[in-house]
């Protein structure tokens, strides 16, 4: 069976209020007009038998949570239309893959420290993460392009007046889809990789990251690892 | 004779209201994973700080030092004398916490 689901109270809503006035409000009243409520309370109000009510701009707007930053977090629950990519970082002790997927996980792009040139021990150093992650980043800048192209064709094909205004993330607008970028291992290529992310070869990617994440598996009990190297 | 009560509603449309209702909630806030703890949402333009809060979530719920430590067996006398160890370290901590934050509540309130 399906339940209903009611969704939560916000500040704006004055809910602690109405409880307590609808307790004076006689119980065979016929008006339980919202006017009648309004009008009682403000009476109530003037008499001293109420504490002073907060009024529209009582209660900071629910999309301002931390008043110092002042983040509109609005915007976050606003659809992101265009599909979102996943961009894999794998750092382990002995190499560093970077894999680029479709929404659904099937792999487009796959670069790995052996295949940028380094061998052995070198695959797991900083720098060839470093590469893995500037390869990368212009195989998916050429990606964007050519989706950008193809969208162009179709809605020429299309024929569309005008887009919609939707109320969307303004993100989605300027490229063909977004990057989820998800780590996994604690390896020198992760801080190779966010840095190369932050760094001026990472000017195209940074727009189109919509989340970031960690998939680092942790065991909870599990099997026995191996034993300590000098025990 | 007592008559059947007639259904004022029709079922099939309760249950597309219904429906509807618990589509739209799980298309604006769509269910977890495993790993939706550790899954940070960008918001335009602050990528570095979506990084720092990601690190925040890591280093508070000490993923890396658990995959430290699950890289290796720790055998049962050192698993035993770290915890020991560390569970003194806290209590002792949190001691000293309780009585700094005492002398400052005096010290506020004045002598």
């Amino acid at each position: 069976m399906l339940a209903v689901f009611r969704p939560a109270l916000r500040h704006s809503q004055t809910l602690p209020l109405s409880f307590i006035a609808k307790s004076y409000i006689p119980a065979r009243s016929n008006s339980t007009s919202p006017d009648a409520l309004g009008s009682l309370v403000a009476s109530l109000t003037q008499t001293n038998e109420l504490p002073p009510q907060p009024g529209p701009d009582g209660y900071p707007p629910s999309g301002t949570l931390n008043p110092r930053t002042g983040n509109n977090w609005k915007h976050i629950l606003k659809p992101f239309e265009k599909p979102v990519y996943h961009l894999h970082c794998m750092a382990t002790m002995n190499n560093s893959i970077v894999a680029f997927t479709k929404p659904d996980g099937s792999p487009m792009y796959t670069l790995s420290g052996g295949m940028c040139g380094f061998k052995g021990a070198n695959r797991s150093s900083f720098e060839a993460g470093y590469q893995c992650a500037v390869r990368m980043f212009k195989l998916i800048e050429n990606l964007n392009k050519s989706e950008k192209e193809t969208q162009k064709k179709h809605a020429k094909k299309e024929r569309r007046a005008e887009p919609e205004k939707q109320e969307g993330d303004e993100r989605s607008k300027g490229s063909a889809f977004g990057i989820e970028v998800i780590f996994k291992g604690f390896g020198k290529g992760r801080d190779a990789f966010r840095t190369a992310i932050l760094a001026g070869e990472g000017e195209y990617i940074r727009p189109l990251i919509v989340s970031v994440g960690d998939r680092t598996a942790i065991k909870i009990g599990g099997t026995r690892a191996k034993k300590a190297r000098r025990s | 004779m007592v008559k059947a009560m007639k259904p004022k509603t029709n079922p099939d449309s309760t249950w597309e209201k219904h429906t509807k209702v618990v589509s739209d909630e799980l298309a604006r806030k769509p269910t977890g994973h495993a790993y939706s703890g550790r899954t940070v949402k960008v918001l335009p333009g602050q990528v570095y700080d979506a990084f720092s809060r990601l690190d925040g979530i890591l280093k508070r719920n000490k993923v890396r030092k658990t995959v430290q430590v699950q890289r290796r067996h720790e055998k049962k006398g050192d698993k035993r004398r770290r915890l020991e160890s560390q569970r003194w370290r806290n209590r002792f901590s949190e001691e000293v916490r309780q009585r700094v934050e005492l002398v400052d509540q005096i010290r506020r309130r004045g002598v």
